[in-house]
């Protein structure tokens, strides 16, 4: 089993072993989960839906997963935390749906199911961030750490595309990149995906990304490889990550800041830069417009 | 800044008297309870209690209609709404910017009364105007209409049987009162206008009430010469951004229209939840996007980000839902106004 709560439910509840053991790797597959409904993860499944309850319900009482009370509108199955509908029908007299606008009446318009959301247990791998409802009394407005941005002094050139520039704990870096390093660097900073070590969140690409954005570019005509590599681009993307970090660690603020030491939970390599998802920024227009600016 | 002047109002019936008490009540409670504030009252207590409070003071001649009316006009503009945006005439404003042309204008329409005043209506049969100012380089124009409608309530259906043992099915409806307060305010210095409708009943038709209110103001303000901001790209951008890490607001709901007329839509888990965040979506959508037209963005636009120039005020997730089709822009929830105001700068500028 991947998770540890799976593996100690599956123990105490032989019978369930079976479901648990499927649920665990859909789960994990998964890799989070929002809003999980026991009737539809029965159903892909294809088993019976008691028993996915009774698991889902065993994994929250874990803490794996976190068990919420809402009420699902009837038109079109907008769910809404309980809480939040008792809030609005308290405040405004009326609770309507987020999504079609019906007025929600639970027993009436709407009904009460419970879903499942990923809970504090379950602890992020490799995946794609989405974007949180956000609490402005207890979050604090995150300033982006490094900006990818264009050259504005006249240098741009074919060896010289954009530069990084420093804000906070990184003022002064002003690192001016070509194209090799742009690579690595634009899909580093566009990527939400994240990956959680030792608590440190750091933002990363996967190397089947990387491989696949390669390919890209090279059709594009703004990376060349041959020879080999052209069957693995993989393979190319590990060779040209290493001449990357030397010539991004050129610049000593820089240091030790990309790290290829990761694996997801499919065991593929990970490309990271150590920096939170929303602390980099992309100033730049496009990739294109970077080389058509270079080649005029 | 001179304050507005209160006209006389006309003679409130009985029904609107009852009707306006409900409207206030219907408010959000801090907002009844800043008014309570306003008016030197108590301001504790359930919405019952306040209600009572209102009604006792009504009774006892210390608080007026008009006063409530006045009040309501202030909240509604910031409340549930529907907004039209504009860009400005390409023409002299110079003429418009002056408020005694202004003044001279309506009076040419036998409108001079509601320059810098206020008429405080309650439930007007047709759109009627109740206000005309010009301060602060801003012509805002007010008008009021009551409108009634009917909502299906299946839990009061019944049925019956007549004497020869015929079944009678008895379809219920709720009947409601609604006030309806449209504002068109045109910023005479950046040149942009909008048109805000408070929310009508489900399915409502805003086009309709738009075009009611420029037939109303016509003989004097020509809405032909401003031009409807396209909405449709906003949905795109919005969505866009998210994707690529500088979400600006969270997608709840994205609906495009291909070019040759398909239709696809992506709706995240919950109001809490992003449509973004499982790849084979999310590939599927930046595709669509990159091939169609937003036609439906229903969008939490957040709290911290600041994306421009004007500090975002927000201190909470704002709801937002851009119907790119109608090029108008709902605001399903109540707010504050610089949040209303912050959040339609950022549609413009993003259009």
């Amino acid at each position: 089993m991947f998770f540890t709560e799976c593996a100690r439910l599956a123990e105490r509840h032989p019978d369930l072993a079976v479901a648990v053991q499927r649920i665990d790797a859909q789960l994990r597959e998964m890799g989070t989960a929002e809003v999980i409904r026991v009737d539809d993860l029965a159903s892909f499944l294809g088993m019976d839906p008691n028993q996915v309850s009774a698991v889902l319900e065993n994994l929250a009482q874990e803490g794996l997963l976190l068990a919420e009370e809402m009420v699902e509108c009837d038109h079109c199955g907008m769910p809404v935390l309980r809480s939040e509908y008792e809030d609005l029908r308290e405040e405004d007299g009326e609770c309507r749906c987020t999504s079609c606008d019906c007025a929600l009446v639970d027993g009436g318009t709407a009904h009460t199911i419970t879903t499942y959301r990923r809970g504090e247990k379950w602890e992020i791998e490799a995946t794609i961030a989405p974007t949180p409802a956000r609490d402005v009394n207890t979050e604090p407005v995150i300033v982006p750490a490094l900006v990818l941005d264009e050259i504005k002094d006249g240098e741009t050139n074919k060896a010289l595309l954009a530069r990084i520039v420093g804000c906070g704990r990184f003022d002064g870096v002003n690192k001016k990149i070509g194209s090799r390093e742009l690579f690595f660097i634009y899909l580093l900073f566009r990527s939400t995906r994240f990956h959680d070590v030792a608590g440190e969140r750091m933002t990363v690409i996967t190397e089947e990304e990387a491989a696949q954005e390669l390919l890209k570019w090279r059709d594009n005509g703004y990376l060349q490889f041959s020879g080999k590599d052209q069957d693995r681009p993989a393979h190319r993307i590990q060779k040209m990550w290493g001449e990357f970090v030397r010539q991004i660690e050129k610049e000593k603020n820089l240091k030790k800041l990309f790290t290829n030491d990761h694996k997801d939970v499919n065991g593929q390599r990970l490309y990271g830069l150590r920096l939170r998802p929303n602390e980099k920024q992309i100033l730049v227009p496009s990739i294109p417009a970077l080389f058509s600016k270079a080649n005029t | 800044m001179e304050p507005i002047k209160l006209l006389q109002p006309p003679e409130y019936t009985m029904d609107e008297r009852e009707a306006l008490v409900d409207f206030v009540l219907a408010l959000r409670k801090s907002n009844i309870q800043d008014f309570l504030k306003q008016a030197e009252m108590p301001r504790s207590g359930t919405k019952p209690d306040l209600r009572s409070r209102v009604e006792e003071a009504i009774e006892e001649g210390r608080l007026s209609y008009e006063r409530l009316v006045d009040f309501l006009d202030s909240v509604a503009p910031w409340g549930k709404q529907h907004v039209f945006l504009y860009q400005g005439p390409r023409g002299d404003l110079r003429a418009w910017k002056d408020p005694e042309h202004l003044l001279l204008l309506l009076k040419q329409h036998r409108l001079g009364k509601f320059f810098n005043a206020r008429l405080p209506l309650i439930l007007p049969d047709t759109l009627m105007l109740s206000s005309v100012t010009h301060y602060d380089g801003r012509l805002c124009v007010s008008a009021v209409q009551k409108r009634e409608y009917t909502e299906r309530a299946p839990e009061h259906d019944d049925e019956k049987e007549t004497e020869d043992g015929e079944k009678i099915i008895l379809r219920a409806y709720v009947h409601h009162l609604t006030r309806t307060l449209a504002v068109f305010e045109w910023d005479l210095n950046a040149n942009v206008a909008m048109l805000q409708i408070t929310q009508l009943q489900r399915e409502g038709d805003y086009e309709e009430v738009a075009k009611e209110f420029f037939q109303l103001v016509s003989p004097w303000l020509d809405i032909n010469q401003f031009g409807v901001v396209d909405l449709r790209p906003v949905i795109r951008k919005l969505h866009e951004l998210e994707g690529n890490g500088h979400a600006e607001a969270r997608s709840h709901g994205i609906h495009y229209r291909s070019l040759r007329g398909r239709q696809v839509s992506a709706q995240s888990p919950s109001p809490r939840d992003s449509v973004l965040g499982e790849p084979f979506i999310d590939n599927a959508m930046a595709s669509v996007r990159n091939n169609g037209v937003g036609h439906l963005g229903n969008f939490y636009w957040l709290a911290g980000i600041n994306s421009g120039p004007v500090a975002n005020p927000l201190k909470g997730d704002a709801h937002v839902i851009i119907v790119g089709a109608k090029s108008r822009v709902n605001f399903p929830t109540p707010n504050t106004e610089d949040v209303v105001r912050y959040v339609l700068h950022r549609v413009r500028t993003l259009s």
